[in-house]
């Protein structure tokens, strides 16, 4: 097993979580590694999103983020979509003046690849509100996150720091955003800053080095 | 008609019931993410049976009814957020004994089909 990834187990066994490595996922894998930790600041990005508009991190400070990993392919991001659970998320934070991020990392032929006029279509039936829809078909959003799965939530605070990383809820009634916003609006610190998220991996394509490794 | 047996049973894990009628029951459930068995949102068949199960106990409807055996045919693999109807038939009754068809669908496909062999004794099978 990697360091990381040892590392990774022996924090959420002891509940520290002052620091955050997320080991690469399955055989796809983002090409960039992971640099984001908790408690650091997060990682700046530059990207355009699908109306075409530049997204930077930097230029949202001062305002809470959350980064929301979709694949609108994927069972997990159907079924809370379908029964409204992120929408509702996103309504609610959007109206107290959160920056809520839609990434999608799919690569081109893989599950949940969207163009972006595809990206609104979908994002607008299914009911969704988020600021921006961000799409990273090179994955290096994703890698620079570690985003494992749709889908995969991380919350950042105006002071730019990564306060959240994980799963959107416990599959039953408490949601870990809700909550740690909630508690961040309170200026309270994060009770469950780092959860494993769930969901499908998050279909990245194939990396050059790792093939290249592999060999 | 009123529902004599399996009340405590969560909703969320087994099914709701839709229709009771004498020997018949039609359960409806929407598999949760809690259900699923991996990374694709393949949900555990151990959930439909347990929505097969309720129709099945349903449709016999006595408050000591306790299922013995199963013969069940798992046929389409469900994902995460399926919405799925369970309907079960009384097909035969013999002195305890009860037989019950079931039969799952996704929309009009059937992705479980079995027969259900419940006892209906004469206490609760928790008293002595």
């Amino acid at each position: 097993m990697k360091k990381s990834a040892v590392l990774a187990s022996l924090l959420l066994v002891a509940g520290l979580v002052g620091f955050l490595v997320l080991p690469r996922y399955l055989a796809s894998a983002p090409p960039v590694e992971a640099q984001a930790s908790l408690g650091k600041p997060a990682p700046d990005f530059q990207v355009v999103d699908v109306t075409g508009e530049p997204v930077a991190l930097s230029a949202l400070s001062g305002k809470y983020v959350v980064l929301e990993w979709w694949n609108h392919g994927c069972p997990f991001v159907q079924a809370l979509y379908q029964d409204g659970k992120m929408q509702e998320q996103q309504r609610a934070w959007t109206g107290r003046d959160v920056q809520w991020l839609v990434v999608c990392s799919s690569a081109p032929g893989k599950q949940g690849h969207v163009t972006p006029e595809e990206a609104i279509r979908l994002q607008t039936e299914a009911g969704g509100v988020p600021t921006r829809i961000l799409l990273d078909p090179q994955g290096v959003l994703g890698g620079l996150y570690g985003a494992r799965t749709t889908p995969h939530m991380f919350v950042i605070d105006p002071q730019g720091v990564l306060i959240y990383a994980g799963a959107i809820d416990d599959r039953a009634s408490k949601n870990y955003v809700e909550q740690a916003l909630n508690e961040a609006f309170e200026g309270r610190p994060v009770s469950e800053p780092l959860t494993v998220p769930y969901g499908c991996s998050v279909k990245y394509g194939a990396n050059p080095d790792e093939t290249r490794r592999s060999k | 008609m009123k529902v004599e047996t399996h009340g405590a049973l969560n909703p969320e894990l087994c099914g709701r019931p839709l229709d009771l009628a004498p020997g018949r029951a039609v359960v409806e459930m929407r598999a949760s993410v809690a259900m699923a068995a991996d990374e694709r949102g393949l949900v555990h068949g151990g959930f439909l049976f347990g929505l097969a199960d309720h129709a099945a106990m349903l449709a016999v409807n006595h408050p000591n009814v306790v299922l013995a055996s199963a013969d069940v045919r798992f046929m389409k693999a469900v994902l995460v957020g399926d919405v799925l109807r369970a309907e079960a038939f009384l097909k035969g009754e013999e002195r305890l004994s009860r037989t019950v068809e079931v039969v799952i669908r996704r929309g009009q496909e059937p992705v479980l089909s079995g027969t259900f062999s419940c006892r209906v004794p004469e206490r609760h099978v928790l008293e002595p």
